[in-house]
Parts: C-alpha cells; structure tokens; sequence
C-alpha cells in the first residue's frame, strides 16, 4: 500500500513539473518555429500520454485502496470477536459489528471501562497491559457489562500502537457464555463419572462383603442352633443324674435308673456332643471374629473422614482391603505381599486409596481370570520408600497388557473386558485419584516375567497448595 | 426300607461341621455325607445312591453350577439344592432347569431341613412310578414353542409392559411353574414367596426372562419334533380350568392374591401330563413339584388336596368348583 502511494505521489510531482516549469529542451529548439512546433506538439502528445496513463494508474489504486477498505470493513464486521479501537484516554473511537451486538452500543461516546463490569478491576488489569506496550496474546477473563447492564462472561486482549506513532489501541474481546457453560457441564459430567465409579466399586465391595459375612453366619447359626438342641439333652441327663444321686424326686425306681441313663447317653450319643459341642463354640467364635474383622475393614473403606486428608498407613490399607476384596481373589490367585515394615505414613485419602487398591486387585483378578483355571494366579503387593515418594507396586503373573494398549490404560471408558465385566472407568480414575487428588504418579509395563505390573507414587510430604485444592 | 442319603459340597470346612452338627437331628431321616469339592462329590455319586445333593456354588475347581449339570444328566433322579452365599448371575443363570432351589445363604437351618425332607417324604402316590420319575419330570417339562415365540416377539419391543408379557406366560403351565421356580428361590436376588404368575414376571424383570428364554433355560430349548394334539389340548383345558377357578374364587374372596393363587393351582393341576400318566398321577406331580421347588405352602396344599379329587377328568366346571373349594381350605389353613 505504501508504495501505491508513492507512485501517486511521484505522479502528481511529474504533472506539476510539466505544466509549471519550462523544459530545457523547450529553449533548444526555440530557434526553429516549425520544429518548435513539431518538438511541443511531441511533448504534449508525450505529456497527455503520460498523463492518461497516470489517471488509469490513480484510478487502479484509488479502486483497490476502495477495495481493501471495504475488505476490511467486511472482515471487522463478520469477525465473531468484538474489536475496539480506543484512545489513550480510553475513549472508544470505533467498534465492529460484534463489538456493538455484544455491548448492545447504540450510539454516543463511550469509555472502554464502562463495557465492564467492575471498572476498578478492569482499570487494575488494563493499566499494567497497556504499560507493556502489549500485544493480544495475552487474554484475560473477567466479566463484561451490557449497555442495558447484563452481565456476562468475557476474555479480552488488547494491542497498543504507540510504536506506530498512534496513542491508540487494539482491543478483542469474545463472549465465552456458551465456553463456561461447556465447561460447566464437562465438570458436571466428570463429577457424575466419578460418583458413579465410587459407586461401582462399592457395589462390588457390598456383593464381596455379603458372601464373606454369610458363610460365617451360616455355620453360626447351625452351630448355635445345634447347642440349642444339644443342651436339651445335656439337661434331660442332668436331671436323670440328680434324680440316679436322689437330689431329685424320680417316678423311675432306683434299680432302674442307672440303665435309663445309660440309654440316654446312648441314645443322645453322648461322645458326640461331648467332642462336638466345644469345636461349635470355637468356630461359632471364629465365625464371630471373622465377621468383626470385616465389619471394622468395611469401616476403614468407607472412611468416616469423607475428603479429608489425613496420615494413613498404606501397608494397613493394603491388609483391609485384600481382606474386603478375600472373595473376589481367593479362587483365582494367592497373594504375595513384601510390604516394607518402615514405611512412612502417607498424607491421603484413605477411601480414595483403597479404591485404587481395589482397582488394581480387581483387575489383576479379571486378567488372571481369563487366561488361568485352578487358582494359579500371584497377586504380588510390595512398598517401599524412594526419596520423597511411598512406592507400591502391584504385579501379577496374568497375561501383561497388550503393547498397543500400553498408551491408553488410562483413557476413560477404555477397556479390554467384555461387555457388563468393566466400564473402563477403573484406571481412569486411578489416575485422577492418584494424579489429581494427590499430586503422585501412576505407571504400567509389563513386568519381566510376563503380567502387569503397576507403579504407584504417593509423596510423603503434601505440598502447600495441594492442601488447600482440596 | 434303605435310609435316604444327602451329600453337601462346601470348599468351607466350618460350613460343612456346622451343618453336619445341626443336621443330626434328622440322623434317624436319613444320613449325611460331607465333601469339599464338586470333584470328590462325583466320586461319592458314582459309589453310592444319593437322593439329594446340596452344593455351594463358588468352590476352588469344579464349580457348582457345574456339578449341578453334571448330576443332571448322569443322575436325573437325584435333588439337586444350591446353598450359595452369593454367585456371579452368569454362573447362576447356568443353574437355572439344571437346579430344584436356591437357597441363600445364610439360610435358616430349618428350611434347609424342609426342603430336603419335602421331596424325601412328601412323594405320595408318586412312590409307585420311581423317583427318577418323578423328580426329573421337572427336567423334561417343555414350553409352549408358540407361547415363547410370542413373549419373545413382545420382548423385542421396547414399550413390552409386564402386564402384557405375564398374560402370556399364563397360557403356558411349564413357563408359569418355571417363573414361581425362580422367584421363590434366591437365583436372582431375595426368594419372595409368591404363587401369582405376574408377581414372578415383575420380580424377574423382563430384561433377566428374555436372557433365560434366549439361552433356552425354560423348558424352550427341549421340545424336539412336533407336538401332539393331546398335549396342545391339555394345555388349553389347564387354561380355561385356571381361569375358571379364578373367576369362581373371586365371587367368594375378593383378594387379588388368592385369585392369582386359583390360576395357578389350576394351570398347574395337569403339570404331569407330559408323559401320558393319569390324571391322578399328574396331579401328584405337580404336588410333589410344588414342594420340590418351594412353592408357597398353600400351593403346594392345594394341589396335594386335589390328587384324588373325585371330580378328576370330569366336567370341567365341576372341576374348577374343586379347585376354588380347595384354595380356599388351603388359605384358611395358612392363616
């Protein structure tokens, strides 16, 4: 464009020289009317030669600089993007059309501040942005103020010119209503992901549960019912006995008492409950224990302590949660735990880790479960302490993950199983729980010997602002 | 007279003692044999008659389910319970027509000894026809292939209501014994109790019937070649008696539960007849059935009383009288 304008320029510098001054030629040739005549006449033709092909040039440019003006227009009132132009003393000097549909400006003077809607923010933001003879790369989120006062939500960047010698500049702003509202349901959904799999893993915690909690109440109540029963007959002996020692009026005689009680004891088989009726106490008890042990693991699971974070023992958790989990394992795999002794407690969420655990056994047990029979899987558990990080890795002898999927274990919804056996939401928020919720780091390969094996880092010191995210 | 023989299989040794404890009472009934695992339970059924067997379901091996299949094919006489804490449904679903009950554990020990006793003692007049008879004539009860066609076409159907689907089940005694079956054990969730064909629809749920019938778990998957015009008549006469038992019951109760109740006493009268046996003898049958698969005592009554009913393949409306009477004995003497 500038060099359009030279042309011009020069042009009309070349039209002034032909029509003021004399040509020194012109003198020359003064001497001789006829080929004067014949010299001007060449010059004119000349002139108006040039001066035609000047008014063609001028008339090009004119209509191009006509063009990309319009051009320009179009493209500034198309643009979806809102775009002031606005004075060093903030006067808004033009606006496109989105600028003004986005405002609802009408008409009138306006000052840039007043598209704001807390104008002792916007001066806080702006002022450093135009200190820094900024460019648009910089955008901000605040919010917007319509003429008629709705507010909105609004990203804004803005360009100064004042290396172009202008005290003027460049501002952009986008209405990103539709943007948060995305945003909004997108967190809404992931919030709905994460409740859902909380409440897959319970279920899965719940169906476990009620078949370790019913073989002990099964042999419980058979037990108990057969002391039941079996004191009945002890007390028909006792009172057989008391009457044979004559403690006890008897309508049987004396003589014939003692053969009495020994068919009693014959016909009650009296070794028997003398042999059985100790063992169905030390079971029902046993029973018992087991039934309070998991009553207590469930406890821990469900953890009283909702989000808080607080200093968990991992080993423990590892031991409750293999404990839940017994049912889901106990025909598939044995378990093989190195479980270091001095492990330091670990600032976490104690539920969130044992579902993480559970995660992790669960889909062991499913790998291990498709490719072996008769239990010969391993479940191996170690932790240890590495630097600033408690390590657990869990490590089984299934059949490892398929290479190609290596990448994606990770991914929501991606899953290997067959329909109704997973969501593919496990590892997923695995890897929120761990990455997000606690600042640590979760890994896959295949081990040496074949199987998974998983890498979890949780670090020992809770970092400042990790503390107050939650 | 031999000492019937029940064996239990538990990979749960405290669940065996227990039991073996609790079960001593009924040492003069019969007795008892113990094994921890489907594959010595085997060995015990191939050296020795055994009447009932009991078995949890998950076991380290040979699964429940699969011992149960096993039985039902080398030893169909044989009762078949499962006593499972709890069973992954797809395990479960292969149980279903291989099985007589489900109990859930932890089950009362009282209805344990029920259930084994039932079929043990309550055979009546089906002592003359062997118990391989009478006991795996529930096997071999065969669905309605027209009646499945139906209710499978109705599934298809996303708006299918439960209503439309059980009035359909109800022109099929086999399908209909077959849904009280599996709602009055613990198959699929809690047993409910209930001798109404639509309460076994709604408490099944529609998604779980069309996955049974499509693995031809309810008696769809045996009928082979055509069927006679006898049985396709039996059937129809076992509807309108079902209906008519009904309506006659409602004039005097008016109790939806004890009107379900009528039809199904009436639909299931005849559940014998598949193998050309009197009347008499079907009736027993399906008496003996109803206890064999925990259907609800005044069921189970009802039908008993109605062996030697002397109005057995007479007029039907006569017949639909003796039904009505007895149902309501039958709930008097529960409440």
């Amino acid at each position: 464009m500038a060099s359009e304008l030279e042309v011009v320029v020069k042009m009309s510098n070349i039209m002034l020289d032909n029509s003021g001054k004399t040509d020194s030629r012109v003198v020359d040739n003064l001497s001789n009317p006829a080929k004067k005549m014949s010299v001007l006449e060449d010059q004119l033709k000349e002139a108006k030669q040039e001066l035609a092909e000047m008014s063609l040039t001028l008339k090009l440019s004119a209509s191009s600089l006509e063009n990309q003006r319009l051009q320009l227009d179009t493209i500034l009132d198309n643009t979806l993007a809102g775009i002031f132009v606005v004075q060093g003393n903030l006067s808004i000097v033009r606006a496109n059309r989105a600028a003004r549909n986005m405002f609802g400006i009408t008409d009138g003077k306006l000052n840039i501040l007043e598209l704001f809607s807390d104008q002792d923010e916007a001066r806080r933001i702006i002022v450093p942005l135009m200190a820094e003879h900024s460019n648009c790369h910089a955008l901000r989120e605040t919010v917007g103020r319509t003429r008629e006062g709705c507010e909105f939500p609004i990203e804004f960047g803005l360009a100064t010119m004042d290396h172009l010698g202008w005290d003027q500049s460049v501002w952009i702003f986008s209405d990103i209503t539709e943007r948060k509202h995305i945003d909004a349901r997108r967190h809404a959904l992931e919030q709905e992901l994460v409740q859902a799999r909380k409440l897959e893993a319970l279920g899965t915690l719940a169906s476990g549960v009620a078949h370790e909690i019913n073989t002990p109440v099964q042999y419980i109540s058979d037990n108990v019912r057969f002391l039941d029963e079996s004191l009945a007959d002890i007390f028909s002996l006792i009172k057989l006995y008391r009457q044979g020692l004559g403690l006890e009026k008897s309508s049987i005689d004396q003589p014939k008492i003692v053969s009495t009680i020994r068919n009693l004891e014959k016909e009650l088989d009296i070794d028997f409950l003398h042999e059985e009726m100790p063992q169905a106490i030390s079971q029902s008890l046993e029973g018992i224990e087991q039934v309070a042990s998991i009553a207590n693991a469930i406890k821990e699971f469900s953890h009283p302590g909702g989000d808080e974070k607080n200093d968990v023992d991992i080993n423990k958790l590892i031991n409750t949660t293999l404990t839940v989990t017994h049912n889901q394992w106990k025909f598939v795999a044995t378990t093989h735990l190195e479980l270091d002794e001095n492990l330091p407690m670990v600032p976490c969420i104690s539920g969130e880790i044992c579902q993480v655990i559970m995660n992790m056994i669960v889909n062991a047990v499913d790998a291990m479960e498709m490719t072996r029979t008769g239990g010969q899987g391993i479940i191996s558990i170690k932790t240890r302490t590495a630097g600033d990080f408690v390590e657990i890795v869990f490590s089984d002898n299934g059949p490892g993950i398929p290479v190609k999927c290596l990448d994606r274990v990770f991914d929501p919804f991606f899953t290997t199983k067959d329909i109704g056996k997973g969501t593919g939401q496990g590892l997923a928020i695995t890897h929120t729980i761990i990455h997000q919720h606690h600042d640590g780091q979760v890994s896959c390969k295949n081990g040496a010997n074949g199987g998974a094996e998983f890498l979890i880092q949780l670090p020992i010191h809770q970092s400042e602002n990790q503390g107050a995210e939650r | 007279m031999r000492k019937p023989i029940v064996l239990f299989v538990d990979d749960e040794p405290n669940i065996l003692s227990g039991l073996k404890r609790y079960c001593r009472s009924q040492r003069e009934l019969w007795d008892m044999v113990c094994v921890d695992s489907g594959e010595l339970a085997l060995e015990i059924l191939a050296n020795m008659k055994v009447d009932v067997v009991v078995s949890d379901m998950r076991m380290p091996g040979m699964s429940g389910a699969d011992l149960l299949e096993t039985i039902s094919v080398r030893w169909p006489g044989i009762v078949r319970f499962i006593l499972s804490g709890e069973a992954a449904p797809d395990q479960t679903l292969r149980t279903v027509g291989r099985s007589h009950r489900f109990l859930a554990k932890p089950c009362d020990p009282e209805i344990l000894i029920g259930a084994v006793n039932g079929p043990l003692f309550k055979k009546g007049r089906l002592d003359a026809i062997g118990e391989v008879h009478s006991t795996s004539f529930w096997d071999r009860l065969v669905s309605d292939r027209q009646t499945v066609r139906e209710i499978l076409l109705l599934l298809e159907s996303e708006s299918a209501r439960e209503s439309e689907v059980a009035n359909l089940v109800k022109q099929d005694p086999c399908l209909s014994a077959r849904l009280l079956q599996l709602v009055n054990s613990a198959y699929f969730g809690r047993a409910i109790g209930t001798s109404s064909v639509s309460r076994a629809v709604g408490s099944l749920g529609l998604e779980r019937f069309k996955q049974l019938l499509e693995a031809g778990r309810l008696g769809n998957a045996l009928s082979t070649g055509s069927e006679t015009r006898e049985l396709k008549s039996e059937r129809a006469v076992s509807v309108r008696l079902a209906r008519k038992a009904a309506v006659y019951v409602s004039k005097i109760v008016d109790d939806p539960e004890i009107t379900e109740l009528a039809y199904s006493v009436g639909l299931f009268l005849q559940l014998g007849q598949n193998d050309n046996s009197s009347n008499g003898i079907a009736s027993a049958a399906a008496a003996y059935s109803a206890n064999l698969l925990g259907f609800p005592a005044p069921l189970e009554n009802a039908l008993t009383s109605l062996v030697d009913c002397p109005q057995n393949g007479r007029d039907e409306n006569d017949r639909a009288q003796c039904i009505s009477d007895a149902v309501l004995v039958a709930c008097n003497q529960a409440a």
